[in-house]
């Protein structure tokens, strides 16, 4: 029963990807909690799976393109790396928090905390997208992130980029702090990764949705193995939401040819502000 | 063992079937539509 539930979500989650181009994990992780009644660390370990399977398909249907920043990947990548690493280790501290009473029921701390997250980041995500809609669409590409105008030695230069120098630490950081959600969460990150790409780093927005998708792959991988060693990851419930997710992402990617235009992205808020519902529903039906 | 093993399954399942789902969905779309259906919308 669970597998065909997790394969009719794999699958909604997949249209949503291919209308949205996003990877989904920001999605998953909490459905299959408030859904499925995963709990929480399985849920986030079997994401990374899963961002792990549509983000080598994502790689694969891009390989002639060649308009991967590996510089800016790999640094990234070493920040990346630390930040996986520290989320796993929360995320472990968190499931050996036990449970917290709310209001005579009791639900585990590590589902408490993390849907909390998911409730503001998801806020978060909405409110952008909904900003980014209503303002000025005609303006040209942000050439010149935030990121240049922090002047922290030493410094790496990059040919993809406008303003080629940026501080080594700085994009360190910015990947440790994006690793740290991969591996809490279970998010590939690329919502977050591919506007900061553009606004922050100030890269050309084809550039940074290839280096966005390398980085999450890279992500995703040593998310996957930390999860597999914690016992997080779940490969039967994997399974399904692969095999639902591909037959999604076609349909999804036929639908936003025919949709087309901003209207995406104000639906995609929607869809955002739905799943904040649903994670706000989870955390007060357990507390009223 | 079965640690290592469950690791190897877990990287290499979700990195073949991204792979091969995605070269049979590029193969047989461009087989019936002239064009790949990993290539997005507006390309």
């Amino acid at each position: 029963m669970i597998f065909a539930e997790a394969l009719v979500m794999g699958g909604l989650v997949g249209i949503l990807t291919g209308l949205f181009g996003v990877g989904g994990g920001f999605l998953i992780t909490p459905l299959l909690n408030i859904v499925l009644h995963i709990p929480m660390p399985i849920a986030v370990g079997t994401s990374a799976m899963q961002i792990l399977g549509v983000s080598t398909a994502g790689l694969y249907c891009r390989r002639r393109e060649g308009t991967v920043d590996y510089k800016m990947a790999i640094m990234l990548f070493g920040g990346n790396l630390v930040g996986v690493r520290l989320g796993v280790r929360t995320l472990e501290r968190m499931k050996g928090l036990g449970d917290i009473p709310l209001n005579g029921n009791a639900l585990a701390a590590a589902d408490f905390y993390i849907l909390c997250i998911f409730f503001v980041m998801l806020g978060a995500i909405a409110a952008w997208i909904l900003y980014d809609t209503t303002r000025n669409t005609q303006r040209p590409d942000v050439h010149i992130g935030l990121f240049a105008h922090i002047h922290l030695p030493p410094y790496a230069s990059f040919g993809s980029l406008e303003e080629r120098r940026l501080s080594i630490p700085v994009m360190c950081y910015f990947g440790l702090a994006l690793g740290f959600m991969t591996g809490l969460l279970g998010i590939g990150g690329g919502v977050i990764l591919l506007p900061a790409l553009v606004y922050l780093v100030g890269m050309r927005t084809h550039c940074a949705t290839a280096t966005s998708l390398a980085l999450v792959w890279a992500s995703s991988f040593i998310a996957t193995i930390e999860q597999s060693l914690a016992g997080n990851a779940n490969l039967l419930l994997a399974i399904p939401l692969l095999m639902g997710g591909t037959l999604g992402i076609q349909l999804g990617v036929k639908l936003a040819s025919r949709l087309g235009g901003p209207k995406l992205r104000q639906y995609f808020s929607l869809v955002v502000i739905a799943t904040m519902v649903l994670v706000a529903a989870r955390i007060v039906s357990v507390a009223v | 063992m079965a640690t290592i093993g469950n690791v190897l399954l877990a990287l290499l399942f979700p990195i073949a079937w991204g792979l091969v789902t995605a070269w049979a969905f590029e193969r047989f779309g461009k087989r019936r539509r002239g064009k790949s259906s990993c290539e997005g919308p507006g390309r």
